[in-house]
């Protein structure tokens, strides 16, 4: 095999002693072009079937990383070793290795077997890299093709699928003449099969959507008891006909959290209808409670458990380790990884915890609602709508502060009592259906979505005389005062974690201070 | 008098067994195998109610719902969508063309039937106002 290679070089000397290394190279066999400027060698690159570059910087029409740049830019598929001739040159000659240069010699040390060792293996290492390249982009292309397949698979199985579920039901029911016990209990079966096989099509949707992250969550701020609650209601008489007992455990007060109730009742029907399955007597129970700042909830059971060594695979696609399924319908071996995914999406975590013949629990977690969660994903859903509409983001912080001294004996409660007097004053000044306002304890956060910066300053102008207003007709301008902070998305915060970061500390550097008039 | 459906459908097995299953229960049942037949049969034969596929060829399932919904004088007849396909927002679309009811395939007959049924009487009750 011969290399075709280019060497562009500016000093006759170097070169001739180049092309002498160069001659002495026996495997693989050399063949050197050498041009003396970059025009030429831009020129050469073009009409193509260079194997490889050998490039010095300082050239009559262009120095330093420049050459390099230009030269990979012209051909980004050949491997490039770059020549120096000073320290300075080395130097840059690193930069450039950062940028994609296989290697570079130093031309006062040169030998031929050093050489002949760089080319050999900037030509392999290069090669590598584009295979690399290659599979990769082949396999994000597998991924789409994959998303695509199982989609349309999906529907084209149900198509025949509700055909012969529909022509066994009609059978079933009657429709077509009256049949005897025995076709009737062959036809059930099949039926109840035709809905799993149904299942299993769901849940091979959702998990592909869910492994291609598709699913997007509609939060909302929710109680989880009423989920709870819900899923006991809709379960009970599948669970009372198993001859189980069914109990709710849940604190008198709200477990609020910020998620998705569709897929929270999803998630906990796909527990209970687990517990369902593999309880034979005994009970089944929802508990939940506020623990660590996370709102917990344990669905358990008192079936036939899952041995020691089946419970770290518990949360992977198809396993259903041979458990001869009681109650409830056939499972598809995807409903735990499905939970799974959901109570990450939601920023959770889940666990399982089992003892053979004894029970098992399935414990999950979520974040407990709090204004800073709503904030963030406020704030990164506004942000996320920001870059997708090319628009702009607006933040404005409130901060109240008591002046009083603590001599006048001011209640910390009528303070507090203002503040949430002020949250009314502060909503009823917004105008858009997008904007919001919350209050956490003495700091109000407004986010104005699709707005910039000489808007929001409209707005916090508006929202500035509001508040004044309300604290002079209360008589309260020499008690509490006024900090305010502005940002806008993405004019003076690049990036999401500043602006977050912002909204914790309203003290922060964009703020300015209202003298006590 | 029996009701009449008028089923919008492109599969020739699903009509057939729609059929065995529609006219056991005493309705009376038309056919139109694309969006075009099913507005024009809705105009000439005044069905009772529409049974409607999404994916039949031209005019489909959402555009057919949401012309006879903005039209006064077939406003009132109540349209039912079917799906095998997986939409996302099946349910949103399926609100917004103003369907009155609408399932996902597999679907369990059973309650199909008695959504046809509840939506019949429906109509019965508000013809006489409307």
């Amino acid at each position: 095999m011969t290399l075709r290679v280019l060497h562009l070089e500016d000093n006759p000397d170097d070169a001739f002693l180049i092309k002498q290394f160069v001659a002495q190279i026996k495997n693989p066999v050399i063949e050197v072009e050498q041009v003396d400027h970059l025009g030429a060698a831009l020129k050469r690159l073009a009409e193509g079937g260079i194997d490889l570059v050998l490039s010095d910087l300082k050239l009559p029409d262009s120095t330093g990383l420049d050459t390099f740049r230009r030269v990979r830019a012209q051909a980004p598929q050949t491997p490039i070793i770059i020549l120096t001739g000073t320290f300075e040159e080395t130097q840059l000659a690193l930069e450039a290795l950062q940028e994609g240069a296989q290697d570079y010699l130093f031309k006062r040390e040169m030998t031929t077997a050093l050489l002949e060792r760089s080319v050999r293996y900037a030509i392999e290492r290069k090669q590598a890299e584009e295979t690399l390249r290659d599979a990769n982009k082949r396999l994000q292309e597998l991924v789409v093709l994959k998303d695509e397949f199982v989609s349309t698979v999906s529907h084209e199985l149900r198509t025949p699928l509700s055909i012969i579920k529909e022509g066994i039901s009609l059978v079933l029911d009657g429709v077509t003449g009256s049949i005897t016990t025995p076709q009737q209990k062959a036809l059930t079966l099949a039926g109840s099969n035709i809905d799993r096989l149904s299942r299993l099509i769901n849940d091979l949707l959702d998990i592909s959507k869910l492994d291609a992250d598709k699913v997007g969550l509609t939060h909302a701020r929710m109680d989880l008891r009423e989920a709870i609650k819900h899923v006991a209601a809709t379960l009970e008489s599948k669970v009372k006909k198993e001859g189980l007992g069914l109990r709710v455990n849940v604190p008198p007060s709200p477990l609020e959290v910020y998620a998705d109730a569709d897929k929270l009742t999803q998630v906990l029907t796909n527990l209970v209808g687990n517990a369902l399955k593999f309880t034979e007597k005994g009970s089944i129970e929802i508990s939940a409670r506020e623990h660590n700042g996370t709102v917990e909830c344990v669905v358990s059971d008192t079936g036939i458990g899952i041995a020691k060594e089946d419970v770290p695979k518990v949360f992977e696609k198809f396993q259903q380790f041979g458990r001869t399924a009681g109650a409830g319908e056939q499972g598809t071996g995807l409903g735990l990884a499905i939970a799974k995914k959901l109570i990450e999406l939601h920023g959770g975590t889940i666990r399982l915890e089992s003892e053979l013949g004894q029970g098992t629990a399935v414990t999950f977690t979520l974040p407990r609602y709090t204004g800073e969660l709503f904030l963030h994903a406020q704030l990164k859903d506004g942000i996320t709508a920001a870059i997708k509409r090319g628009s702009k983001l607006s933040l404005i912080l409130v901060a109240l502060v008591d002046v009083r001294p603590p001599t006048q004996g001011g209640s910390a409660d009528a303070f507090d009592a203002t503040c949430a007097e002020l949250e009314g004053v502060v909503k009823t000044s917004l105008r858009r259906a997008g904007d919001v306002a919350l209050r956490n304890a003495h700091e109000f956060v407004v986010l104005l979505p699709d707005c910039d910066q000489a808007s929001s300053l409209v707005v916090r102008e508006r929202l500035e005389q509001a508040l004044k207003g309300h604290l002079v007709q209360q008589r309260l301008t020499d008690q509490i005062q006024l900090r305010w902070a502005c940002g806008t998305y993405p004019d003076d915060v690049p990036n999401a974690m500043v602006l977050s970061q912002d909204a914790k500390t309203p003290e922060g550097s964009h703020v300015e201070e209202d003298s006590p008039d | 008098m029996s009701k009449k459906i008028l089923l919008i459908e492109d599969e020739a097995d699903q009509i057939l067994l729609a059929q065995v299953r529609l006219k056991a229960h005493g309705f009376e049942v038309s056919c139109a195998v694309d969006g075009e037949e099913a507005l024009r049969k809705v105009r000439d034969e005044r069905p009772d109610l529409v049974l409607a596929d999404l994916m039949v060829p031209g005019i489909n399932g959402f555009d057919v719902c949401s012309r006879l919904k903005q039209a006064p004088e077939t406003r009132t007849i109540p349209v039912v969508l079917l799906t095998g396909h997986s939409f996302w927002d099946f349910e949103e679309r399926c609100k917004a063309v103003g369907a009155d009811a609408w399932f996902r395939r597999p679907h369990e007959s059973a309650q199909l039937l008695s959504t046809i049924q509840t939506l019949l009487q429906r109509t019965e009750q508000e013809v006489p106002h409307g």
